[in-house]
């Protein structure tokens, strides 16, 4: 008889240590609700849904409201058995995402002023927020950084300004804007102690 | 199939969030995010970054030599902005309000043909020297003309009455440096 070996399945309970589709699975075959497993397949893409509604929809509350629609639509479908292939899950969060952000944004075109309201009104449970720095640290870091970078990064992520805008502000090619930029916010990720920050 | 090293690239990541890549390259980005819990957490941590920085924009705590894209960016969001303009050779009298944010100096000289200028500020109080600084390689509005200065509200409501001397410097590609303006501010604490 051979001799066992350890398992390397993740502790049963601890839906942390599973991969994303892993997790999918266990929600979608779950013979009861599992409200661990749920929680964290929330918490590994709402945040994610939340980024892409503030690059798409550019105001927080909505960006907010998109991720918990999508995340519980996710939830119904894999609950359903609805979810085709859940190894693939991260691409079915995306696709859900880029069809319900651009029904919104289809509704505020007609609903303006209407559609916010009715989406605070629902008033039901937040993304978890984005992670909030700390701003006298950020503070210091932004003016430890010599003139010009610190110039690019307020007009790139302040102002919104892309690599050609800043170039023709500063007089500067786009390509040394973006080379600028991209050190510049190195040295603030690392002064910050971000992750990631050697990158 | 993607490339892990390629799409875990952070500089793809700042295009795509300054919606620099076409639709396509987005898209793909995209993809690569809903798989790559890392590259997620990145991208988060630049978007907490961006809020800081308007943030620290709002509460008029940030001192730069700025573009005017910042200072419109500021004024959209509803900033006080008292803004100052000297050309060069000339002289303000200067202050600010309770209610002013930041207060916004513009230079103006012939900085156009110049790769490199630095700018000495220097306070003196009662005629007595009381800080110097030199800021170096400061960026300038090319299309102005204009060294623009964001200085923050609280730092300059600290002060008292006190006269600051800039003057702008070139460095040309040998080292050899031409003063370029000289310009002089009068502060006065706001009078109610």
């Amino acid at each position: 008889m051979p001799e066992a070996q350890p398992s390397d399945e993740p502790i049963l309970g601890d839906p942390s240590a599973l991969e994303d589709g892993e997790l999918a699975r266990r929600i979608a075959t779950a013979p009861v609700v599992a409200s661990d497993a749920e929680a964290e397949l929330y918490r590994r893409f709402a945040p994610r849904v939340l980024l892409y509604g503030l690059r798409h929809l550019r105001e927080r509350a909505a960006a907010e409201d998109l991720a918990q629609h999508v995340l519980l639509l996710v939830l119904e479908k894999l609950r359903a058995g609805a979810v085709r292939d859940p190894e693939r899950i991260g691409s079915f969060v995306l696709g859900t995402a880029r069809l319900a952000s651009r029904e919104r944004q289809r509704e505020r075109n007609r609903f303006a002023a209407a559609a916010d309201d009715i989406d605070r009104a629902l008033g039901t449970q937040a993304p978890p927020p984005l992670q909030r720095l700390d701003t006298g640290a950020l503070r210091q870091c932004l003016h430890a950084l010599p003139e010009r970078e610190r110039a690019v990064i307020l007009t790139s992520y302040y102002a919104e300004r892309s690599a050609s805008e800043v170039a023709a502000e500063l007089g500067l090619s786009p390509g040394n804007v973006r080379v600028i930029r991209h050190r510049s916010l190195r040295e603030l990720r690392a002064c910050m102690g971000l992750e990631g920050a050697a990158r | 199939m993607s490339d892990p090293a390629r799409d875990c690239d952070p500089q793809v990541l700042e295009r795509y969030w300054l919606g620099e890549l076409d639709a396509s390259s987005g898209e793909s980005v995209e993809e690569h995010l809903f798989s790559c819990a890392p590259c997620a957490r990145w991208l988060e941590e630049l978007a907490a970054l961006q809020e800081g920085l308007g943030d620290l924009m709002r509460a008029g705590a940030v001192l730069a030599a700025t573009t005017d894209a910042v200072v419109a960016r500021a004024l959209e969001q509803g900033l006080r902005l008292r803004t100052y303009r000297i050309q060069a050779g000339g002289t303000v009298h200067c202050t600010i309000a309770p209610e002013d944010d930041a207060n916004v100096v513009r230079l103006c000289g012939p900085f156009s043909q110049s790769e490199r200028i630095d700018l000495q500020t220097v306070r003196r109080e009662n005629d007595e020297v009381v800080s110097s600084s030199w800021s170096e390689d400061v960026p300038v509005d090319r299309g102005k003309g204009e060294i623009i200065l964001l200085n923050p509200g609280e730092a300059i409501r600290a002060l008292p009455a006190s006269t600051f001397e800039l003057e702008a410097v070139a460095h040309d590609a040998s080292g050899r440096k031409s003063p370029l303006g000289r310009y002089r501010l009068e502060h006065s604490p706001w009078a109610s």
